[in-house]
């Protein structure tokens, strides 16, 4: 009886604390990308983000999939700056909690 | 030279990637917010007529630096040597020719998904830093082999751009006033130049790959006015000049290299004996 309120206990603990270290899924909407080389330096801005594990660009779509840890700083704001030094618009971002191979 | 490869390979290894652009002009060259751009063109030129024959041989350096994402700062310096051939005598100069600087500013910005357009105008100066008064043993060169021309010069002009992920457009217009120097005054010029940049093959689109092939073809234009000597306009001086200018561009994660044949289809020299064969351009550009 005792155990198995240790591993009911233990299972509430992993439920109620915050997931550190999960990935996510980010797919960023950017304008005026038209090049393949204009899309690498957005993705070597990108992957020099802390957390960020993976970047896939689809230029025809103008979508940047990045693949990070939920803590990884991939805030409206930053994204916003980060693309506009580089030339280029940013529009939306989507979030899924799975990162798809690309 | 070893240490100036170990320079080159370390801003080599620290590029950004780099971007198609014009060879032939250096107002549209891609440069991002805290970026840096260099370009080096050796350019080889050819005029000739009435059994004489000028040659230029020019290294031309362009670097430009991304201040904010839309105003970038760029400066060209030329070290050429200008070689003029008669009948009579061989007049040569070796050395720097005129640095011009200018600043862009990118005013109205359209993006799309996988398009872009851009208006930027322009606006610089041609300073004198090649000397303007060498001589040789036959006196003052003329005008054309001086590696400058002593005066402080204005230009500006817009220079628009248009893309989409399978070509590129970049178009300028542009205007040169210029000063007085040794009682010679260069006419003023007017030009207009357009490049179109065209992805070769139908290659997968991935920033992944090492590297794309772009065909160019280049025209321009220049109107330039006859040139004053002492106050005086001299007849036979100025031309008007259409040409234009296939290209090829290799665009590596590291690097562009870049060459271009220029030739002059229509030329109006007012009477000058010499006029345009050709030019060439053989390139080197990176980011970082």
């Amino acid at each position: 009886m005792k155990s198995k309120l240790i591993v009911a206990g233990l299972l509430f603990a992993s439920l109620s604390v915050p997931a550190l270290g999960e990935d996510q899924q980010t797919k960023i909407r950017v304008d005026g990308m038209t090049c393949p080389f204009c899309a690498a330096t957005t993705e070597k801005a990108l992957s020099e983000v802390s957390g960020v594990k993976s970047v896939h660009t689809d230029l025809e779509k103008g979508v940047i999939t990045v693949c990070a840890t939920k803590e990884s700083k991939l805030d409206e704001v930053s994204l916003k700056e980060m693309l506009l030094k580089k030339g280029f618009t940013y529009v939306s971002k989507e979030i899924s909690n799975t990162c798809k191979a690309t | 030279m070893r240490s100036v490869l170990f320079i080159l390979f370390a801003i080599i290894g620290n590029s950004w990637p780099a971007l198609a652009a014009p060879v032939t002009f250096n107002t549209a060259l891609p440069v991002s917010q805290g970026e840096t751009i260099v370009r080096g063109q050796v350019i080889y030129g050819e005029a000739s007529g009435g059994g004489a024959k000028f040659t230029i041989k020019n290294l031309a350096l362009a670097t430009g630096y991304g201040v904010t994402s839309k105003l970038a700062l760029f400066g060209v310096i030329p070290f050429a040597q200008k070689r003029l051939q008669t009948p009579i005598a061989h007049r040569q100069s070796t050395g720097f020719g005129d640095a011009r600087v200018f600043a862009r500013y990118t005013m109205i910005q359209r993006d799309g998904r996988g398009n872009t357009f851009r208006i930027a105008p322009f606006i610089g100066a041609k300073l004198p830093l090649g000397a303007s008064n060498r001589k040789d043993q036959l006196g003052r060169l003329p005008q054309a082999v001086q590696p400058g021309s002593g005066t402080v010069d204005g230009f500006g002009g817009v220079i628009m751009t248009l893309a989409n992920t399978k070509w590129q457009n970049d178009t300028q217009i542009s205007f040169q006033t210029n000063g007085s120097a040794n009682g010679f005054q260069a006419g003023r010029s007017f030009r207009a130049d357009t490049s179109l940049q065209v992805r070769l093959h139908d290659q997968a689109l991935t920033s992944k790959k090492a590297a794309y092939l772009y065909a160019v073809l280049e025209a321009g234009i220049e109107l330039r006015a006859r040139d004053r000597l002492n106050g005086s306009e001299i007849a036979i001086s100025g031309a008007d000049q259409i040409n234009l200018a296939p290209a090829l561009q290799l665009a590596t994660l590291r690097w562009i290299a870049e060459i271009s044949f220029l030739l002059p289809v229509w030329q109006n020299t007012n009477g000058a004996a010499i006029s345009s064969d050709f030019q060439t351009r053989i390139g080197l550009r990176i980011n970082y």
